[in-house]
């Protein structure tokens, strides 16, 4: 979109060197530690996510390793039990859920709002701080033993008759609950009151809206875990608790209450990523993301449909078959905004001029990995299948499609993209190219042989299983392995060009947008100089741009 | 008539916000936000509370005979007046008058206490009977019930839920302890009574809160 | 003290007059003795019937009158009521799913996926031999 600004645009944008960002505006420590700034937080916000994805990572080779071989030679069960716990604790708490939004979303809501900041900046530290004390805490939990009730805590095992460490692990997720919910609070307010002149609904990068949301999700369905959480926290520490079935207590109950939050997570762990992903597509295709609206409405859809969901991990808990049936049913229906997202993607895609920079590698992976998992889900929501699909590998497989080779991947598709714009410094595009496409070899080897290994009957979080499996899980294993060393080369090389990469240009994708062309690279301390009126259309692509790597 | 000397001469805009209608604006949804996942959090109690009542429904009903209406319907009245005194004391920044202010919020604070006391009086006489789970649980002693193993049920979910209740009060004393030295010291007038009004829908929150918890709890019959 | 029926502020914000909320505490009362009162009356449906429904009316109205006049959301902007009334439709929805799952517990709804309480009645779920992955024998452990 073309702006206007009601003041000078200082002609300094264009110039990288000489002017103060938000970087070199004071190099000390305390300037970051008590930082106001929303890139800044974000920028802290993404170097501590970076740390817990490569430790939740590191359990996965670990439990990889184990699962190599039929028998359980490596560690006992117990350990087994804790290793996956762990991984998943970290992965779903410390890295997923704040990823793209408290990175990414942090970082460009304001500017693309054509704000100076957050509506809440001192919440934002705050909200920081807090994610921190509890991925201490859940680093405590690590240290001193580990927890091995699955990060689904489900009750009683994990009020009464796990002895490992649930009460901190709780505390940790409790904790990082409350960062979320912060966050989110942050992100509504913001969008509702802090958008510049001209800039109405209907004009708002699609990011805008899948953070606005991803911010409902947060807000209304955290509070939930926090809850369940506490009691689970006040059993093990006073024993009163509401879940022990020798006093009527209802496991069940524990499940509805856990999973009112856990199924509209997952909404949380990849709205952001549709919207990073329609940024991109509609960058590199040079093209108006086709059917803006549906994209809008269908991000608030997902959120909304969202809720009504849950039963579907419940199927064969003891829940009763008529709720079985309505969830089943709404199940199928909140498959329908994605894949109208899916089509909308495509669609602009067609007679776009699209180029192939790093950006869009990884967000044609993210497209064809997302729609295998969307899809193996629909097996999932209907009751039949998943009486013999439930606990296997088929569901380990699906919701690793959908996180990973969806959310994980948009959410380096997006770094890749803003890197420049973030750090004013640019990583070697063949790098780029290459990571994309070793994560998402090393990702489909890794997990496509888990749907065949689900379908034939292996359960999940056991850690030995019959010979006639090995075969499979020997190439689930490799897999690992090559997508453990794939990640690993893209945190390498983008620290590396933090430090040695070549200096950005202002605008190296040719991309529209505020934060492209009104702001600078990397941004000044107040994002812009001046109030920016907006005055056209979001994604007021000509299809002539050019890319300035 | 309004005390000039509260709060400060003019209203105090952040930077990162264009003008005061913006900054007011985006607070008010901020609180009221934080304010509908509070109510998500106390939701997920009553979820389970609507769940297990409709499971044991006579349990709920001899474990709720065992608590004390009297206390639980005096309780309501402190909370329901130290709501007026804290809309009043609202009122007084808004229109700039520090004696009022002072008073009504120092009711407000006398109230909290005064519903924390009656509480502590209601755990105690628990404790006495042996009506506390876990940790006191004595059903055959004074009062026995019908059901013991699903009456500790009952209790552990009325603990559970008027705890976390006293626990938002506790809470909300301390900040209004801070608030009782800010507003001493004039810190919030005529330009600056927001933080006053937010602190007021927090109390007011808690109060709603014990609305729903007063029938649900003390009331099954 | 003086107090306009539409006392602004500089900013334009509506000053609640006091009057207002000493009506609103006075109806809050009421209800409260109210609900007291309904709750010796013995309604039909038991435990969990209209007894029930009445008092969770009076407590919905008490929290509206809080939520109305001492929040001043009578006086605030559609957005406000929307986050309000948001809220109250998404606990609507934690607390209907459980409850239907209870209610729905006893219903014998066409082909069972478990024979729990009904074991040895349905030829689906009594078959002995364990079920071979591969056509092999079984191995000896």
């Amino acid at each position: 979109m073309s702006v206007v600004t009601t003041d000078e645009v200082s002609t300094s944008a264009h110039q990288e060197d000489a002017q103060v960002n938000y970087w070199n505006v004071n190099y000390s420590i305390k300037s970051w530690l008590l930082t106001k700034d929303h890139k800044r937080i974000g920028m802290m916000y993404l170097a501590s996510i970076m740390v817990f994805f490569m430790v939740g990572g590191l359990f996965a080779m670990l439990f990889r390793m184990e699962l190599a071989t039929a028998e359980g030679e490596m560690f006992d069960a117990d350990m087994y039990n804790k290793f996956f716990t762990l991984h998943g604790v970290i992965m779903i708490f410390f890295f997923l859920i704040p990823s793209i939004p408290a990175t990414l979303g942090n970082f460009f809501l304001p500017i693309m709002l054509g704000a100076k900041d957050l509506a809440f900046p001192k919440i934002n530290l705050l909200s920081y701080y807090i994610y921190m004390a509890a991925g201490i805490t859940a680093l405590l939990a690590l240290g001193t033993g580990g927890v091995d009730t699955g990060w689904t805590f489900y009750a009683p095992l994990s009020t009464q008759y796990a002895n490992s460490q649930v009460f901190l692990t709780a505390l940790a997720g409790f904790l990082a609950g409350f960062s979320s919910i912060l966050t989110g609070l942050n992100f509504i307010a913001t969008i509702h009151k802090m958008r510049a002149p001209g800039l109405t609904w209907f004009r708002l990068p699609l990011f805008v809206w899948a953070h606005y949301a991803t911010g409902l999700i947060m807000m209304l369905g955290t509070p939930v875990i926090a809850i369940t959480l506490f009691l689970v926290l006040f059993e093990r520490a006073t024993g009163i608790g509401i879940f022990d079935p020798a006093m009527g207590g209802d496991p069940v109950l524990f499940q509805h209450m856990f999973w009112y939050y856990s199924h509209p997570a997952v909404y949380i762990m990849i709205l952001p990523g549709f919207g990073v992903i329609s940024e991109v597509i509609g960058c590199f295709s040079r093209n108006r993301v086709f059917g803006y609206e549906f994209i809008a409405f269908s991000s608030l859809a997902i959120a909304i449909l969202g809720f009504f969901v849950w039963g579907h991990h419940m199927y064969l808990s003891g829940q009763s078959f008529f709720t079985g049936v309505i969830f089943s049913f709404l199940t199928m229906m909140v498959a329908v905004p994605s894949a109208i997202k899916v089509f909308n993607w495509t669609a602009t895609l067609w007679g776009g001029n699209v180029s192939f920079e790093s950006p869009m590698i990884w967000a044609f992976g993210f497209m064809g990995l997302f729609l295998v998992g969307g899809l193996t889900g629909i097996f999932l929501a209907s009751m039949g299948a998943d009486v013999h699909l439930h606990d296997t590998y088929f569901v380990v497989a699906h919701f690793h499609y959908v996180m990973v080779g969806g959310m994980v991947m948009a959410f380096f598709c997006g770094v890749h993209f803003w890197w420049p714009k973030m750090t004013g410094k640019m990583y070697p595009e063949w790098c780029g190219k290459l990571s994309a496409l070793l994560v998402f070899a090393g990702f489909n080897a890794t997990f496509f042989p888990q749907f065949i290994l689900g379908w034939v009957g292996m359960p999940r979080r056991y850690h030995s299983y019959p010979e006639e499996w090995e075969a499979l899980n020997i190439l689930s294993t490799a897999g690992a392995m090559l997508l453990g060393s794939a990640f690993t080369f893209t945190i390498v090389y983008l620290v590396w060009s933090m430090f040695w990469g070549k200096d950005a240009k202002f605008n190296t994708w040719g991309a529209r947008g505020l934060e492209w062309e009104k702001c600078a690279t990397p941004p000044d301390p107040h994002n812009f100089h001046g109030v920016p009126v907006v005055t056209e259309e979001a994604y007021a692509y000509t299809g002539k741009e050019s890319v300035d790597v | 008539m309004s005390d000039l000397t509260m709060g400060p001469k003019e209203p105090i805009v952040s930077d990162h916000f264009i003008d005061r209608e913006q900054q007011n604006e985006a607070s008010h949804i901020g609180m009221w936000l934080f304010l509908a996942q509070e109510a998500m959090f106390f939701g997920g109690l009553l979820c389970a509370y609507f769940y297990y009542r409709f499971k044991y429904p006579e349990v709920f009903v001899e474990g709720s005979a065992q608590l004390n209406v009297y206390m639980g319907a005096t309780n309501t009245i402190v909370l329901l007046v130290s709501s007026v005194t804290m809309a009043m004391c609202v009122y007084s920044t808004q229109v700039g008058k520090w004696k009022q202010q002072m008073i009504y919020l120092s009711s407000t604070i006398a109230l909290g206490i005064l519903f924390l006391v009656i509480k502590w009086f209601e755990y105690a006489e628990k404790w006495h009977y042996g009506l506390v789970p876990h940790l006191n649980w004595n059903p055959h002693g004074a009062h026995s019930l019908d059901d013991p193993v699903k009456g500790e049920l009952f209790f552990s979910l009325y603990f559970i839920m008027s705890g976390m209740h006293a626990f938002h009060m506790i809470i909300g004393f301390g900040i209004a302890a801070v608030f009782w030295v800010l507003c001493w010291k004039k810190k919030f007038g005529p330009n600056m009574y927001l933080p006053v009004e937010y602190f007021g829908f927090y109390w007011h929150f808690v109060d709603i809160v014990w609305v729903f918890l007063f029938p649900l709890l003390y009331l099954i019959k | 003290m003086s107090e306009n029926e539409h006392a602004d502020d500089h900013a334009g914000h509506f000053i609640v007059p006091p009057k207002y909320y000493i009506i609103n505490a006075v109806v809050i009362a009421i209800l409260m003795f109210l609900t007291i009162a309904a709750s010796e009356v013995t309604f039909p449906g038991g435990v969990n019937g209209m007894g029930y429904l009445v008092a969770l009316l009076i407590a919905i109205l008490k929290a509206a009158c809080i939520v109305s006049i001492f929040m001043g959301v009578k006086w605030n902007t559609p957005l406000v009521k929307v986050f309000a009334i948001g809220v109250i439709g998404w606990l609507t929805i934690l607390f209907t799913f459980p409850m239907i799952d209870l209610a729905s517990a006893k219903w014998e709804l066409g082909t069972p996926y478990s024979d729990i309480g009904h074991e040895g009645e349905n030829a689906l779920f009594m078959d002995d031999d364990a079920v071979l992955l591969v056509d092999e024998e079984p191995k000896a452990d």
